[in-house]
């Protein structure tokens, strides 16, 4: 565990002439490594710490970051800080800090449940089962494991000390620790190559990571994956009904709804504007992104305190297909007269907090899925998470890896991945139906959400059927 | 077998002499520590701690960097990373570890924790560090001192001008976010050949991204425009600003329109999205030896149209990708990748290229804080014979793609997305705006579709890139 001298931060802290002022230690280690095709491809152990120095002064915001932690370099970096926030202003005065929400500022110590400290498995035993995992991928016991050309596993861990202070009185000491594991096959030979991964991302130690299903077990859809998608083509271009997974769904919640609703977007024109109170989704959709790990645990967007020293509050922002609430720093939260959310995140000492994501879903429905997929004529099921990106007019997209296509109420063959595209409130009102919380998960968490820093989220739900376009060959 | 290079009497000598100095430092004094010595004199402490081979890469940075947001100026942000990464060799496996600080005793545990990485790791027989070569010769034109004299109030007044420019093009334009980012680099790589380089970098990037909005509904798609220079007096952040408020007044009033099969025209931005990582991917040597590239065994065959030349070239000092040498301490040079058409080479770092028993390409890319992997520097496409007017005039049916928002899979080059800022050519004019459009199709076999490469072309960052019809691709309509 890092340890970082309290007393000292404390005295910078006082010392700053600013109207406002947070300091933020942060210690990260990561460590990853990734085996390609039997070889160590990398095997790294990366330690990144140091202070970040948020400062409010003539209401402009100036940070800066030291990576040595002495009382000088501390107290040369507030200064920095403070001149940033003093240079001249040469714009309108549209975004001066005006004030900051009340929030309930976190003080003492947090950390998330723990099962296994990764600290407590070995570098041998990490490097073991990333080999074993990359190795069954290519070589496991599954019927047509021979159409495997190539694997690779990638396991890494992210393990956090922070404190966070505040000159209105934020005083935490927080510990997290997130591992996870992908495997990624690539079936077939020449120009026919097809690559699909699986892979799980947790808030928590060794043994959540593989609670549901071992590192054999991941690396075998892996293989099972690719090697289905290996003769599979592309869909054909059409508007139809498509029913998602938990992890599209996750994507959906993500991109289509999460983005446009961060209030410093909202601020800059989004498509949300304007909208709390108003009829945006089906009455079937309740939209929530919190930092705890609602209805399952370990979800990997789990923070309980947010990077302005905010404890985090589970946020409806979908209630009944009304749209009930943006997400907020502190700023923005005075802005628009409301309590904070606690979506004030970065990503290490260097970064200025930012409105983001943090776990966000579908609540689940009462449906079956066999009834789902039974009622729809023609249509795909989309499985498998990609990429996904938000537009200022609503129009979204994201990106499945497997499509199987769905004819009178019978799921039918399988495609290759492809792009989803829409505009939000058109899809999330065709919603009509949602599986039960049986169906539920969390299952983009392997991945990362950029917005200028990169950063851990999740997402999920149960399975949901809506309407969109599915970007295919004509 | 090969006799090693540090294992030749001359290398021993200079093994026992580095060993001897160790790291010895004065942790107060660390920070403006001299950089190439810092991490010479890591290579020895690691040798002495135990490595047959090392390496370190160290560099130190100074960012200062302005963020607009919603139409104004937010906030300023000074950052100065510094840090090492070390890489160690022992019985032919490898282990990094990287610290983001000089402190001696820091850098020891690092060099540590690499060597227990090392050890948990099998043996991999083609790892090596590079072998010392002839002198690396020095790239002019990529470190502006200027750059030491740049304050908060400079990047400040820049950004404000980009944003001034770009609302005072047109009422109806929205700056939802532009920076403006002026870095000062100095990055050191040693190893225990006998690699000892080092070198100053400046680069200046500004970047700016909004829509345009008339009314509540009329909304355009986002664009983002970016620039970029190694020297002041290459700022220009008001074409920037202008060719961004052109761009989304333009794409105002879209309208749908039917599915249908035709030519794409792609933007330098739209190539950066659609084209650059699978192309990347195809050329890295570790996945052509993998084989998983498409260009494996395509070595002096067809990759793309006759009219296609790219080249990987990290001496173009316009492009902020420039520099003198890679990862590993190699010397960069100009490496043609695809000659009219033609498949002349890969890109590689020290371990494909041993592999493949050739010299590096100096493609060895990445920071302190991991291994060297292996990544284009400025990617170059050399421009057509076609007139960008004239390659809209030939088109009869298709769709000017500014941007792509969607999926490429690197491994069979299937893309599928929404075009962006897209607009509708009929019979060689451009007709209107459109929206919900998305587009599917392979890359590595629209390559071979290219039926146009035009004059004129723009530098992103570290891409200079023409426009490009492709015939033949599908769009399908909302």
């Amino acid at each position: 565990m890092h340890t970082v001298d309290m007393d000292m931060l404390h005295k910078v802290l006082d010392a700053s002439s600013a109207q406002y002022t947070e300091l933020r230690y942060h210690a990260r280690t990561l460590n990853e490594i990734r085996i390609v095709d039997g070889k160590v491809e990398r095997a790294r152990s990366v330690i990144k710490s140091g202070v970040g120095i948020r400062v409010l002064k003539y209401g402009r915001w100036g940070f800066s970051s030291t990576s040595i932690i002495t009382r000088d370099e501390l107290i040369r970096a507030l200064e920095q800080a403070i001149k940033s926030a003093s240079a001249k202003s040469y714009g309108s005065d549209t975004n001066t800090v005006r004030g900051l929400a009340e929030a309930r500022l976190a003080r003492g110590l947090f950390m998330p449940e723990i099962n296994g400290r990764l600290e407590d498995h070995s570098i041998e035993e990490k490097v073991r089962i990333a080999r074993e995992a990359e190795r069954e991928a290519r070589k496991g016991k599954g019927s047509k494991s021979k159409d495997i050309s190539s694997a690779s596993c990638t396991y890494r861990e992210m393990i956090d000390a922070k404190v966070i202070l505040s000159s209105d009185g934020a005083s935490a000491e927080l510990h997290d620790s997130k591992p996870e594991i992908v495997v990624t096959a690539i079936a077939g030979k020449g120009s026919m190559k097809v690559s699909a991964s699986e892979g799980v991302c947790v808030t928590g130690g060794w043994d959540d990571l593989f609670k549901d299903k071992d590192h054999l077990a991941i690396a075998r859809e892996a293989a099972e994956k690719a090697t289905r998608l290996l003769n599979a083509k592309q869909p054909r271009g059409e508007r139809t009904t498509i029913i998602l997974d938990p992890a599209m769904v996750g994507l959906l919640a993500h991109e289509a709804i999460g983005h446009v609703v961060e209030a410093d977007f909202v601020l800059s024109g989004s498509i949300a504007k304007d909208l709390l109170g108003e009829k945006v989704a089906s009455e079937l959709v309740t939209l929530v992104d919190s930092g705890t790990s609602n209805i399952v645990p370990n979800a990997a967007g789990t923070v309980f305190v947010d990077d302005e020293g905010v404890m985090t509050r589970s946020v409806r922002i979908i209630d009944k297909g009304v749209m009930s609430s943006y997400l907020h720093n502190r700023e923005s939260a005075y802005i628009f007269g409301v309590e904070p959310t606690g979506n004030a995140r970065a990503f290490e000492y260097n970064d200025e907090p930012l409105i983001r994501m943090r776990n966000t879903y579908i609540e689940p429905g009462e449906y079956r899925l066999d009834e789902m997929i039974k009622e729809v004529k023609h249509g795909y099921m989309l499985k498998g998470a990609r990429n996904g990106q938000a537009d200022a007019n609503g129009e979204f997209m994201f990106g499945a890896e497997e499509a199987y296509l769905i004819e009178h109420g019978e799921v039918k063959e399988v495609f290759r991945g492809v792009s989803i595209s829409g505009i939000t409130m058109d899809v999330l009102k065709s919603i009509d139906a949602i599986s039960s919380s049986n169906d539920f998960k969390y299952d983009i968490g392997t991945g990362y959400c950029g917005k200028y820093q990169p950063m851990k989220v999740d997402g999920g739900g149960s399975y949901i059927r809506c309407n969109a376009i599915v970007g295919g060959v004509q | 077998m090969k006799v090693k290079d540090h294992n030749d009497g001359k290398g021993k000598r200079k093994r026992i002499k580095r060993i001897k100095e160790g790291l010895n430092m004065d942790s107060n004094t660390c920070k403006d520590v001299d950089l190439l010595h810092l991490s010479s004199l890591a290579v020895n402490e690691a040798l002495r701690l135990g490595a047959s081979e090392a390496e370190a890469y160290a560099s130190r940075s100074r960012h200062i960097t302005a963020y607009v947001e919603s139409n104004d100026l937010k906030h300023i942000k000074v950052d100065e990373p510094l840090g090492i990464g070390i890489r160690v060799i022992l019985n032919k496996a490898q282990g990094f570890a990287s610290v983001n600080t000089f402190d001696a005793d820091k850098i020891r545990d690092a060099i540590n924790t690499a060597l227990s990485m090392a050890r948990a790791c099998p043996r991999d027989r083609y790892q090596r560090l590079p072998s010392k070569s002839s002198k690396i010769p020095r790239l002019n034109g990529i470190y502006d001192s200027s750059i030491e004299g740049i304050g908060v109030d400079d990047v400040a007044l820049y950004a404000y001008e980009m944003l001034k420019t770009a609302k005072g093009y047109d009422a109806r334009v929205t700056v939802d976010s532009a920076l403006f980012s002026s870095t000062s680099l100095e990055h050191a790589v040693s190893n225990s050949n006998g690699i000892d380089a080092c070198e100053r970098i400046s680069i200046i990037t500004w970047s700016i991204m909004g829509m345009a909005r008339d009314g509540s509904s009329n909304v355009s798609n986002f664009d983002v425009q970016m620039g970029s220079s190694h020297y002041l007096r290459g700022v220009d952040v008001v074409s920037t600003a202008r060719e961004f408020a052109s761009n989304v007044v333009k794409s105002l009033n879209s309208r749908k329109v039917e599915s249908f099969k035709g030519t794409m025209i792609i933007t330098p931005n739209a190539f950066l999205e659609l084209v650059k990582d699978p192309l990347v991917y195809a050329i890295n040597a570790f996945n052509v030896q993998r084989r998983v590239s498409r260009f494996a065994r395509m070595l002096g065959r067809r990759v793309a149209a006759d009219r296609v030349t790219i080249i990987d070239d990290a001496t173009y000092t316009e492009g902020i990708g420039a520099s003198s040498f890679d990862r590993e301490g190699v010397p960069h040079k100009k490496n043609v990748i695809v000659e009219h058409g033609i498949l002349e080479g890969f890109i590689h770092n020290t371990y494909t290229a041993g592999k493949a028993g050739i010299e590096s390409t100096g493609n060895a890319s990445g920071g302190i804080a991991s291994p060297p992997s292996i990544d284009t520097t400025n990617l170059i496409v050399e421009a057509g014979d076609i007139g960008y007017d004239e390659m809209v005039r030939e088109v009869k049916n298709g769709i000017i793609v500014n941007r792509f928002s969607g999926n490429v899979s690197s491994v069979d080059g299937n893309f599928s997305g929404v075009v962006k800022g897209g607009h509708m050519i009929k019979d060689g004019e451009v007709a209107y705006a459109v929206r919900e459009m998305m587009v599917a199709g392979n890359i590595y076999d629209a390559l071979n579709d290219i039926s146009m490469v035009s004059k004129e072309r723009r530098l992103v960052l570290d891409s200079l890139l023409p426009y490009i019809a492709i015939d033949n691709v599908s769009f399908t309509a909302g």
